[in-house]
């Protein structure tokens, strides 16, 4: 299990231009400020986006290859999105929203909801699966939405901004959580971030984002004691001193 | 006083704006100081009545379901995709509300009429449209759903979107995903453009009698009959007043805020 891609689109007078490998198992920060490319990355990669040029590859199954004009709809891809701020439904219960992959793949009723309750169960939510997201903490709301993504199966995993939303007091408790999702999680995934504390606790690997273009892929350790850039440099002096 | 300034036109604005307030609640406590309250019950329950009672009701339901069969894809649509021409079909889509209905009923009967542009296909398919009751509901659908599409179509702009790709990528399709994501998330709107849709259906009188006619029990509704009636019978007239009156009160109470919020 794996991932191949090679991303290429433009958007106006952005051009994102970005290629990477990575072994099942890896955890991979997209790291960037804003405008660098990643939340676009992670559109394209999540089928939101379709690409102008490249392609992307999971184990061994082409989810899209401009060239032979292959392209996967969201639906069929087999690829788990954790949005920024979440995205729950708000009609749905916190059960009900984990319920919905399931739903939507034709699994029945009562099936779906004992699927989503071992799922509430795990993340330790299931307690609340009565509530509305809104009733939710942020660190509850953000295992919901683990769940909801994670219940289909996904080979791959993609989180944009995971801990973005969350105050100090939640931010504790959802890294913890998402650490040991991600540490269990058999695929591939990758976390789109701007901050560089997020990537150095969550991320085996760092991939720099500027202008749409890489600048840097190693180590977290790497990428704290060698910055490839002048804009990275500072991130990372910013970073110690806060 | 929170406003800047004083003087003559201070108190000149003030007055204008009693005389606008009058202007909006006289014809009101008219209605219901010269209603034959006392006579509704007997009033209401005469055949006629009854006959444009329930023939409104079939007439302004059956339009207010035309329009949302219609009018929700249309506002998805125009929300949803850029294409050249989008801004005329737009204006052409919320024309009827600016249009007098009087002249909707005419061009309706330009193209649906018996000697209409699609009469000659309609005959010899065996349908009648100008002067029935499904006439009725097509000149009511025309003026009223107007008025669900615009409301529609602002939900759907502003309606966020990740929680649409979020249901997309955890497999649902996209009649799915409208049903059980995006007109939850918009249902204030939706329930305020449908009942916009419906008091503008209910209360349609140029149109109808244009495209349709005055026929007692076929397309005569509630507000052609109390159209009738005042010639006659101003007492009829006044009691049926009163019962669209009720409605539509009934109507803005239901939505309180909800009215305002969708529409800005």
């Amino acid at each position: 299990m794996s991932i191949r891609a090679d991303l290429g689109l433009r958007r106006g007078e952005f051009v994102l231009d970005l290629a990477f490998s990575a072994p099942s198992g890896q955890v991979l920060a997209l790291l960037g400020s804003n405008g660098a490319g990643k939340s676009t990355a992670l559109a394209a990669m999540a089928g939101l986006l379709p690409l102008a040029r490249g392609e992307l590859i999971v184990d061994d199954r082409i989810l899209e290859r401009v060239a032979t004009g292959t392209r996967l709809a969201p639906q069929a891809r087999e690829v788990g999105v954790l949005f920024q701020g979440l995205a729950l439904f708000e009609s749905m219960s916190a059960l009900d929203n984990v319920a919905y992959g399931p739903r939507s793949r034709g699994v029945a009723k009562l099936e779906a909801r004992a699927q989503a309750h071992a799922w509430l169960t795990r993340f330790g939510v299931a307690d609340l699966a009565s509530r509305r997201p809104s009733q939710l903490s942020g660190g509850q709301a953000q295992a919901v939405a683990l769940a909801r993504a994670l219940i289909v199966s996904p080979r791959l995993l993609l989180l944009d901004e995971p801990l973005a939303s969350l105050d100090a007091e939640h931010r504790v408790e959802a890294r913890a959580v998402l650490q040991q999702t991600l540490r269990e999680f058999e695929g591939v995934s990758v976390i789109v971030t701007h901050e560089l504390g997020d990537a150095l606790s969550l991320a085996d690997r760092v991939l720099v984002l500027e202008a749409g273009k890489r600048v840097q892929d190693g180590t977290p350790e790497q990428v704290v004691e060698q910055p490839a850039t002048a804009h990275l440099r500072a991130m990372v002096e910013s970073w110690r001193g806060g | 006083m929170t406003e800047r300034g004083q003087g003559v036109g201070h108190w000149l604005l003030i007055l204008l704006a009693l005389i606008g307030l009058g202007l909006f609640v006289l014809p009101l406590i008219g209605l219901i100081a010269r209603a034959p309250l006392a006579e509704l019950g007997p009033l209401l329950v005469r055949d006629v009545v009854g006959q444009a009672l329930g023939l409104s009701l079939v007439v302004s339901l059956a339009a207010l379901g035309l329009a949302l069969l219609l009018g929700l894809p249309l506002a998805w649509v125009l929300a949803r995709f850029e294409f050249p021409g989008r801004r005329l079909v737009r204006a052409l889509v919320t024309l009827p509300m600016v249009l007098p209905p009087v002249v909707a009923g005419v061009a309706l009967l330009t193209v649906f009429g018996r000697r209409g542009l699609f009469g000659p296909v309609l005959s010899a398919l065996g349908i009648e449209l100008a002067f029935t009751t499904a006439g009725a509901i097509l000149a009511a659908t025309f003026v009223a759903a107007p008025f669900l599409i615009v409301t529609l179509e602002a939900a759907f702009e502003r309606v966020d979107r990740r929680l649409e790709d979020a249901a997309a990528t955890i497999g649902a399709t996209r009649l799915r995903i409208l049903w059980t994501v995006t007109l939850p998330a918009i249902r204030p709107s939706l329930l305020a453009g449908l009942a916009l849709c419906w008091a503008r259906a209910l209360g349609e009188f140029g149109a109808t009698i244009t495209f349709a006619g005055n026929f007692p029990g076929r397309t005569q509704t509630m507000p052609l009959a109390v159209y009738e009636a005042m010639q006659s019978d101003p007492d009829g007239a006044l009691a049926l007043s009163l019962v669209l009156l009720a409605v539509s009160l009934a109507l803005l109470f239901g939505l309180r805020g909800q009215l305002g919020r969708a529409l800005t």
